[in-house]
């Protein structure tokens, strides 16, 4: 088996951080990328979308007046700026009665809020369990693009792009068991993309294979991603800021705005080479063996075009 | 291309420079390579730290007898600037460092440090003087003969003496009823008078048990005492009964220090550690550069203390190699990098059950203990802190009652398992809490299986001894790791992982 997946280009944990990150990406990139702020900031100056970022909390002692600060937002997604996965993000509304409320129909007291924004900034979710900001952003208006295929939560879009070309995707569906979260290791389903069309192909759940969402139990496949060559893009230049040649960018479409950039990261998983049923390597090498890279993002996506199928 | 030169370089000449330096050790110097069964050695060191207060200066230490159960077969006394000597007092031997005028403000180190074989021969116990001639009065006779009469016939002859001698102790092991026959007995000198005259011929002396190896070990009171023309040892603090050569008998007082003169402070050290091999089969005289620096970079240059500290630090490295290898190899996820090769080292201090079982029930408690604390919604550093103090608490009433259960108080829990065990009940909480139980559990059995492997196989005898024998082996673990962390291959849980792309190619 192993012959055949190395024919497929296919590789684990170990490859991917010695020959992908340790080559690719510097070190010194890495708190921009994990940085959201960061990011946000940077994606702006690129004219990239993001969801709006309506403040920052940097301190305990800004918690005091929480209830003042929140007032004039009807909702709001409260994350950690270094966070992983969806890991401490809380998508909040206000309800009728200007009290707020979780996606899932909860009441969010205000002393239980202070004390989750306040292990934020203790660094509960932040890679390694240093203080951290908490970030107050937009929340996205979804496209019903992904209607009947996703039970609450986020869906995304995970494309990697190396040295500054996609390479790969796929689009990440929330289920019951993964609570609204669209991290493969709890349950969520992960689709793969054809790069050349747009379409999505083929489902995988943990590590087996699926074809229709486990909850609502619609097919999977042949889905066409609208303003496909607008995701591309995006995903290309968040090349150009943030420098690193291996970089997993995560996308939503917007009701209304379209494609926006909700984080970048430079340890992207592996999990898309089971969802596309193909590896990462053979693209990579066909890229890296290039004389060299277009500067313009035109010409990087007529690469994408002639990627190795397999 | 430049990388991967000097990667290739470094590599190579750490594991030939390691190997060499191993072949050298065995063959030149002749350290065996393995450990030798049933070797009855073991290295004790007496140190005394002093700060002298200026002008004369003089401390003594007793010494064991040279002969007992035990053989001095090599002896070495440390003492700069001090002169050395030694006389009998009372048939006990006691060693004098003297010196006329100190002048220099600094702690002075003096060490005495021999080695002892196990002797064959056995020698009948010679009584104290002042017990031969205790004579017991008339009353107390007629209530030791009674008390022996509550005896049951059909006792064998050894398992008596040891009775009685428990009973007059008062060894909550012996009959209540025996006990409480010998109670009237007071002083120590009364009661192994008593042993004597009911045909158990008993002394007290202080003894160093050898099987704990390690630093700041103190004297024991013991009863020596003669049983069935065997002579054996009972232990007055865990009122155990023991065969003779478990203690190095030291001599009549607990104090190895038995005066000092001159100095503002005194403070002693006692070390022990058991020798694998017998030192008649190395070299003692190493020629040429290679040899003195073969012999001179031995483990046994240390003192002895800190052999033993370091013996349990050489395994660490071939702990960290198994647990790197069960992570990026096989692919099981664990707590934390160095927790399961700490984890390991204590297993090895506690025995690999009564340690898990300590582990797992302190974990479970702490972990109850932090998922409550959950609920009180306690920032994070101070949770922390709410959580060691608990399993340090948890700790200290577990110790209490292995005090009172009369049960072995060998839970010497050091630091590093405390804050491993803390650390693991608050990571294993945030796992149980945003993923799942299941996951939780997943990682705690991955932590405990890279334990385990790592506890089996540093425990090897042969393992233990090549490294904590032969120092070069820390080059060739250097190496390993080096390779390992170069290792692009699947671990092979992804190869279960990946098989959906294997199984069903693309259409």
């Amino acid at each position: 088996m192993k012959s055949a997946l190395s024919k497929l280009g296919v590789f684990g944990l170990n490859h991917r951080n010695i020959t992908c990150i340790a080559q690719y990406n510097e070190r010194k990139y890495y708190p921009l990328a994990d940085n959201k702020i960061q990011t946000k900031k940077l994606a702006q100056e690129c004219d990239i979308q993001v969801p709006e970022l309506y403040r920052t909390i940097q301190f305990t002692g800004e918690l005091r007046g929480l209830e003042n600060l929140l007032a004039p937002l009807d909702s709001f997604v409260a994350k950690p700026a270094h966070g992983s996965g969806g890991d401490g993000v809380l998508v909040v509304e206000r309800g009728p009665d200007s009290c707020l409320y979780s996606s899932s129909g909860k009441l969010i007291k205000t002393p239980e809020l202070k004390i989750h924004l306040a292990n934020t900034l203790h660094g509960l979710y932040s890679l390694g369990g240093r203080p951290d900001q908490v970030i107050i952003e937009e929340r996205v208006q979804f496209d019903p693009v992904f209607e009947g295929l996703t039970v609450r939560g986020v869906p995304d879009i995970r494309i990697i792009v190396f040295l500054g070309v996609p390479i790969i995707a796929m689009v990440r569906l929330p289920t019951i068991s993964s609570a609204g979260r669209a991290n493969l290791h709890q349950g969520a389903v992960g689709v793969g993309v054809n790069m050349k069309t747009g379409l999505t192909t083929y489902g995988v759940r943990g590590s087996k294979e699926v074809t229709q969402h486990p909850d609502t139990r619609k097919e999977l496949a042949g889905l066409e991603l609208p303003n496909f060559s607008e995701l591309l893009s995006i995903s290309s230049r968040c090349y150009d800021f943030s420098h690193l040649g291996y970089l997993g960018v995560d996308l939503v479409y917007d009701k209304h705005k379209g494609p926006m950039l909700l984080e970048i990261n430079a340890r992207p998983g592996l999990a898309v080479q089971i969802a596309n049923k193909l590896g990462l390597q053979n693209r990579i090498d066909a890229i890296r063996n290039l004389p060299s890279i277009p500067s313009s993002i035109e010409e990087r996506l007529e690469l994408v075009k002639s990627l190795p199928e397999a | 291309m430049n990388q991967r030169i000097v990667f290739h370089i470094t590599v190579w000449s750490l594991l030939l420079l390691g190997l060499g330096l191993f072949i050298g050790r065995a063959y030149l110097l002749k350290v065996p390579v393995s450990p030798e069964r049933d070797v009855r050695i073991w290295e004790v060191e007496l140190t005394a730290r002093a700060k002298p207060k200026g002008g004369p200066a003089e401390v003594s230490f007793r010494l064991p007898p040279s002969r007992s159960a035990f053989k001095i077969i090599d002896q070495e006394f440390s003492a700069p600037g001090y002169s050395l000597g030694i006389r009998s007092v009372e048939s006990e031997r006691v060693a004098t460092f003297s010196r006329k005028n100190v002048r220099d403000e600094g702690k002075h180190l003096l060490s005495y440090r021999f080695t002892i074989e196990k002797s064959a021969i056995e020698t009948t116990l010679s009584l104290d003087d002042t017990i031969r001639q205790v004579v017991l009065p008339t009353e107390d006779q007629t209530l030791l003969k009674k008390a022996v009469k509550t005896l049951k016939k059909n006792v064998s002859n050894g398992s008596r003496d040891k009775m009685l001698i428990a009973a007059l102790f008062q060894s909550k092991k012996s009959p209540e009823l025996l006990r409480e026959q010998f109670s009237f007995l007071e002083s120590t000198e009364e009661r192994l008078a008593a042993a004597t005259y009911l045909k158990v011929p008993a002394r007290m002396r202080y003894g160093l048990r050898l099987f704990d190896s390690g630093r700041g070990k103190k004297l024991r009171p013991i009863v020596e005492f003669e049983s069935t023309k065997k002579r054996y040892t009972f232990d007055l603090r865990t009122k155990k009964f023991g065969k003779y050569g478990e203690f190095l008998i030291w001599g009549k007082e607990s104090n190895p220090i038995e005066d000092f003169d001159g100095m503002q402070s005194l403070s002693t050290d006692l070390s022990v550690s058991a020798v694998s091999v017998s030192p008649g089969r190395e070299r003692a005289r190493p020629e040429g550069t290679l040899e003195e620096i073969l012999h001179g970079t031995s483990i046994r240059r240390l003192p002895v203390g800190a052999q033993t500290v370091f013996s349990i630090l050489l395994l660490l490295p071939l702990a960290g190699l198994v647990i790197a290898i069960i992570r990026n190899v096989i692919g099981l996820r664990t707590f934390g990098t160095f927790m399961p090769a700490l984890i390991a080292l204590s297993l090895i201090e506690t025995g690999i059950l009564r340690g898990t079982g300590v582990l797992l029930l302190i974990l479970s408690l702490g972990l109850g203990l932090r998922l409550l604390f959950s609920r009180l919604k306690l920032l994070l550093v101070p949770r922390l802190t709410a959580v060691l103090s608990s399993v340090i608490l948890v700790l200290y009433l577990l110790a209490l009652g292995s005090v009172y259960l009369e049960l072995d108080p060998a839970l010497t829990v050091g630091l590093f398992p405390v804050i491993v065990i803390t650390m693991m009940v608050e990571r294993m909480s945030i796992v149980i809490e945003e993923i799942g139980v299941g996951q939780g559990l997943l990682q705690l059995l991955g932590s405990l299986v890279a334990a385990f492997a790592a506890y089996y196989i540093v425990t090897v005898p042969q393992v233990y001894y090549v490294c904590t024998t032969f120092p070069e082996y820390l080059l060739i673990a250097l190496a390993l790791s080096f390779i390992l962390g170069r290792y692009t291959g699947f671990r092979l849980f992804e190869l279960f992982r990946f098989r959906t792309i294997a199984n069903s190619p693309r259409t």
